[in-house]
């Protein structure tokens, strides 16, 4: 039974495996597999070709879901490093498991653990580690036995829509907790290279001839563009260049590929060719042609160790091994044979590796080039000139490879560019030719003769900064932003890419081709379309320790009620990383009302970022105003953007949107300004939102002053959803507060391990004695609480109760 | 364990055509589907006796006019097949394109199309036609050593790769008419000093075969040196018309 593609049914059956136990709890046990391994034996003796693919099939889903299945449970094991997480300090022991990674804000280090240490008390343990530190030098490099004392902890998102789980993209690595120490002299180093390894060697070499090339090229620019190019290391390059190369859609020709590989074997190739043919003896003697393309393979093989080996490295270098294995047996290739087979290699090392973007990138480029390539040829099948021919030939291919991407670009990055084709014909050859090969020549020369390895590295240098300055223009272009992909989008690109490419039969393939994209769009539509939510809808985003909500009106409009943050101003952009793809997610584009209730990062740290990105109707804040670097930008941003601002005290009425709003309850009028922290929050804006019969209090930070306060007032403040005040804390909400709102339903917000023990037992004590439901973001994630008008309900949470 | 390597080899490779890239569901050695082998012409008899030029026609093969008022220096010339279609295609791509694997399909060709010839005239020595060392640099092999290898290794003659020599280099014969041909490769070729062949069959191995100019050339000076016989055997020839 010979196939075109053997491996097709393999690899469709474990990555829709892999897939199934990624998105749904599904689980299996290896007396399934056994069962299924039995029959699909069986099958090969009877001969049922279908039923032969079938049970293939089946045992490859199998196989992939049970591997993420252990993957998921193996995690954790009685005894691993993740059981030690808490609140208190523990000691560590380990050996370095990877290259330590250095990146502009830290250095990451995977241990290995086998020791923990708490009270003199020694435990044996096991599972990896991610040590993080500050940037600095570190001596440390992988088979170091080292030890240390941190806390650890095991990464939990905050349970935001959108949020990029760190947890789960460790555990994919089989990484199951963190740490952090302050500076390389906590790492104590017990025994260096304790399991000495050829990769620990190889490491060595890259990092001096990482430390060879910045101290030879000055240009952080440059150099750090050349260490991604020679030695696969990306982190090193600055931000604002780093995104100049994927606006300009060049970014792949930063991470070492089938690209790099193909032309570093190429010219090692030409070189020996040179060089042997100059005898005529060997020429005639041997297959020369054949044997020197081997004879490339073990520099390729090193060059791919010195870069890290990244699944984009190792998809090119097996597909390259693969082609002068057919050369060698003297067959033809078919290059989606081999991508199949680079494929599946790499998944069966690593299934997890599927869910790695660069792994999806590069086998989807590639399959997108090797697919689409010949269809856009045929117009230009007819031109003779060679040099043309090949022109045009890669002018295809980066076409068919950006067009390819643009829908997973827009998935993983909401925005995509088409200026890469054009981008490509400049910087390829650039970076690709010019700046690879010299600095080649330069690393090689490093060991041959030194003086000319800087001539070398000067010119890889200059070409690299000629290189960057085209990209910094070409970011300029305007780039397609999109935040709808969804998941359902991509499943049916790749079965159109599938059928494109695995259909045989014309007329079907070309019916699947126009059928399935139409039906993509319609169902998109379909699901997208703007849903008439019909009533209000509060979402309690679980933002960590800050605080942040999200208002959907019945007419369809939005308010903002602060943007969560950190508990101190930081150097990380609340809103750019957390708080708008949670926005976006949940279908929020336009903020008609942005609330801040006052200027603490903790409530304001996300809202400069989208009053600058995001369309926005008005500000509004309490009279007393508020202070801070932060709030210094928000301001600046506002007034440069021109959204108007008002100042609101007690006894004001805004209308959020017909039939909704907002009574303001604090602060009375003429607080004046403060920057003191207590009056800060005393002085924060509380407001009760009116909808229907239903009401809601929001009560800020404010704590029994202002509630008192309030109280006195003696204005209307009953409502049976209750935004608890201060995170919880234990100078809010007091009974006669409590009394006089009489709420049936309280929410809270407040991060995990807060470290002032937000929300505080007592006031969780004064709701639980009242009966009143609550929902807190430390333990479901966000809080999704819906009114019709006549009464509150829970809607959805990101987590159940369980923890 | 052959068996094994062959499955594994169909498994990592699945057999497609060297010609139009066609899968070939149970492929044997030869790696052509049979669309693109149909359409291959092969050269039959009725042939000239000598030259080996076909007729194309019924009738008995004999000696052709062109063989007859210019006798050539070899003995027998045979070819696999009509120079055109996929054969002219695959040899282009070996030549030019430098895709040394083709060399199997086109030694498979010939080894098969011409098994009888060989088995009949039992030649002892197999000699490549040779490239100017800096042709042969420039391409970085000899199209007819490597052809020359496979039919070595199948019929089990032994191939001397260095006893004729290219001493002259010369104009590729492409672009020129059937006297510059000849003109072209006079005096080009010579015997290494330690050539053994007096007295001996000579098999002598080419890609194509078009006036059959350099092949004539080769042979004049082995016939010179006292070899006994000369046979050319080419995996294509060119029908002129």
């Amino acid at each position: 039974m010979q196939r075109k593609w053997p491996l097709l049914i393999p690899l469709l059956g474990l990555v829709t495996g892999l897939t199934v136990a990624e998105l749904y709890p599904v689980s299996t046990g290896s007396i399934h597999l056994a069962a299924i391994l039995f029959f699909l034996v069986l099958t090969i003796r009877t001969g049922n070709r279908t039923l032969h693919t079938a049970l293939t099939l089946l045992f490859f889903i199998v196989s992939g879901i049970y591997y993420m299945d252990s993957l998921k449970r193996g995690n954790h094991p009685e005894g691993g490093i993740q059981t030690f997480a808490g609140k208190t300090k523990m000691t560590v022991e380990g050996i370095i498991d990877s290259r330590p990674v250095t990146t502009p804000e830290n250095v990451r280090i995977t241990v290995k653990t086998d020791m923990t240490r708490k009270d003199g008390v020694t435990c044996h343990t096991e599972g990896k580690l991610l040590l993080f530190m500050p940037p600095g030098e570190t001596g440390l490099g992988r088979g170091d036995r080292i030890r240390f004392s941190a806390h650890i902890t095991i990464p939990r998102p905050f349970g935001l829509p959108g949020e990029f789980d760190y947890g789960r993209f460790l555990m994919l690595q089989g990484i199951s907790a963190t740490a952090r120490v302050k500076s390389a002299d906590e790492i104590l180093l017990v025994r260096g290279n304790d399991r000495s390894s050829m990769l620990g060697s190889i490491d060595a070499l890259s990092g001096r001839m990482s430390e060879w090339i910045a101290a030879t090229l000055p240009d952080i620019e440059q150099s750090s563009v050349l260490n991604a190019l020679l030695l696969g290391d990306q982190k090193l390059i600055p931000e604002n260049l780093s995104k100049a190369y994927t606006r300009g859609g060049v970014n792949h020709v930063l991470s070492v590929s089938g690209f790099h590989v193909g032309i570093i074997a190429f010219f090692i190739f030409q070189m020996l060719l040179i060089l042997f043919s100059r005898s005529e003896y060997l020429l005639l003697e041997f297959n020369l042609k054949r044997a020197l393309l081997l004879f490339s393979m073990p520099v390729i093989i090193l060059y791919m160790l010195l870069t890290g080996a990244s699944p984009a490295t190792a998809r090119s270098v097996i597909m390259l091994g693969v082609l002068l294995m057919a050369i060698c047996i003297e067959r033809e290739n078919d290059p989606l044979n081999t991508l199949l087979l680079a494929a599946m290699t790499l998944l069966i090392i690593d299934p997890a590796a599927l869910f790695d973007i660069s792994f999806q990138f590069s086998f989807l480029a590639l399959w997108g080039i090797i697919v689409m390539s010949p269809l856009f040829m045929t117009p230009f099948r007819k031109i003779e000139k060679r040099w043309l021919k090949k022109l045009m030939r890669f002018l295809v291919a980066s076409a068919a490879a950006t067009i390819v991407m643009l829908l997973p670009a827009l998935f993983y990055f909401n925005q995509a560019s088409l200026i890469g084709i054009l981008s490509n014909i400049l910087i390829v050859p650039l970076l690709g030719y010019g700046a690879l090969l010299t600095g080649f020549c330069a690393l090689a020369m490093l060991y041959i003769f030194p003086p000319a390895a800087v001539l070398f590295l000067k010119t890889a240098g200059l070409i690299t900064a000629f290189s960057n300055a085209i990209v910094l223009r070409v970011a300029e272009f305007p780039v397609a932003t999109f935040h709808d992909a969804t998941n359902l989008d991509m499943f049916f690109f790749i079965l159109t890419l599938l059928s494109a490419t695995f259909i045989q039969r014309d007329k079907l393939k070309f019916a699947a081709l126009a059928i399935l994209p139409l039906f993509a769009v319609i169902i998109h539509l379909h699901l997208s379309g703007p849903s008439d939510i019909g009533g209000l809808e509060l979402s309690m985003l679980g933002v960590g320790q800050g605080e942040s909500m999200l208002i959907r009106l019945p007419d369809g409009r939005t308010a903002l009620l602060d943007g969560g943050g950190f508990l101190h101003e930081s150097a990380t952009d609340f809103g750019e990383r957390y708080l708008a793809p949670a926005l976006l997610k949940i279908g929020a584009r336009r903020i008609d009302t942005m609330i801040m209730t006052h200027s603490h990062p903790d409530h304001a740290g996300g809202l400069p970022y989208i009053a600058e990105n995001f369309e926005v109707g008005r500000f509004l804040e309490p009279a007393s105003g508020g202070s801070g670097e932060l709030y210094d930008s928000l301001r600046d941003i506002l007034e440069k953007r021109g959204i108007p601002v008002q100042q609101l005290h007690a006894g004001e009425r805004i209308e959020l949107a017909p039939g909704v709003a907002i009574e303001i309850l604090s602060p009375e009028l003429g607080k004046a300004p403060s920057t003191a922290d207590s009056d800060k929050n005393e002085n924060s804006l509380v407001f009760r939102l009116k909808y229907g019969k239903t009401a809601a209090l929001f009560m800020a930070d404010a704590g029994f002053l202002a509630e008192e306060q309030i109280m006195r007032d003696r204005r209307e403040i009953s409502a049976d959803l209750l935004k608890i005040g201060h995170h919880g804390s234990r100078h809010s909400t007091s009974e006669p507060f409590l009394e006089r709102v009489n709420p049936s339903i309280a929410i809270v917000s407040a991060g995990r391990d807060n470290p002032f023990g937000l929300p505080a037992p007592e006031t969780i004590q004064r709701l639980e004695r009242r009966g009143i439901k609550i929902y807190r973001t430390d333990r479901n994630g966000t809080v999704t609480i819906f009114s019709d008008g006549s009464e509150w309900r829970c809607k959805s949470l990101y987590y159940d109760d369980s923890f | 364990m052959l068996q094994f390597l062959d499955s594994l080899a169909d498994f990592l490779f699945p057999p497609l055509c060297h010609i139009c890239h066609a899968f070939i569901p149970d492929a044997g050695k030869l790696h052509i589907c049979p669309e693109c082998l149909g359409e291959i012409q092969f050269i039959s008899e009725p042939a000239c006796e000598i030259c080996g030029t076909p007729f194309f026609g019924a009738g008995d093969s004999h000696i052709c006019g062109r063989c007859l008022t210019d006798r050539p220096f070899f003995d027998l010339a045979r070819a696999a097949a009509v120079y055109g279609g996929g054969v002219r295609q695959m040899i282009h791509a070996f030549k030019y394109d430098r895709k040394t694997h083709l060399r199997r399909p086109l030694a498979l060709l010939t080894i098969s199309a011409t098994a009888g010839f060989i088995s009949e005239e039992k030649p002892e020595i197999i000699l490549p036609v040779p490239l100017h060392v800096e042709r042969l640099r420039q391409r970085g092999f000899n199209q007819a050593v490597l052809l020359g290898e496979l039919i070595s290794r199948e019929f089990r003659i032994p191939m001397e790769r260095r006893t004729l020599l290219r001493l002259r280099r010369t104009m590729p014969q492409v672009a020129l008419s059937v006297a510059e041909r000849m003109e072209n490769v006079k005096n080009a070729f010579g015997l290494s000093k330690k050539a053994k062949i007096e007295g001996r069959k000579v098999l002598l191995v080419d890609d194509v075969f078009t006036t059959g100019s350099t092949v004539d050339e080769c042979s004049r000076i082995l016939k010179k040196s006292g070899v006994a016989r000369v046979c050319v055997l080419t995996v294509a020839r060119a029908i002129n018309g």
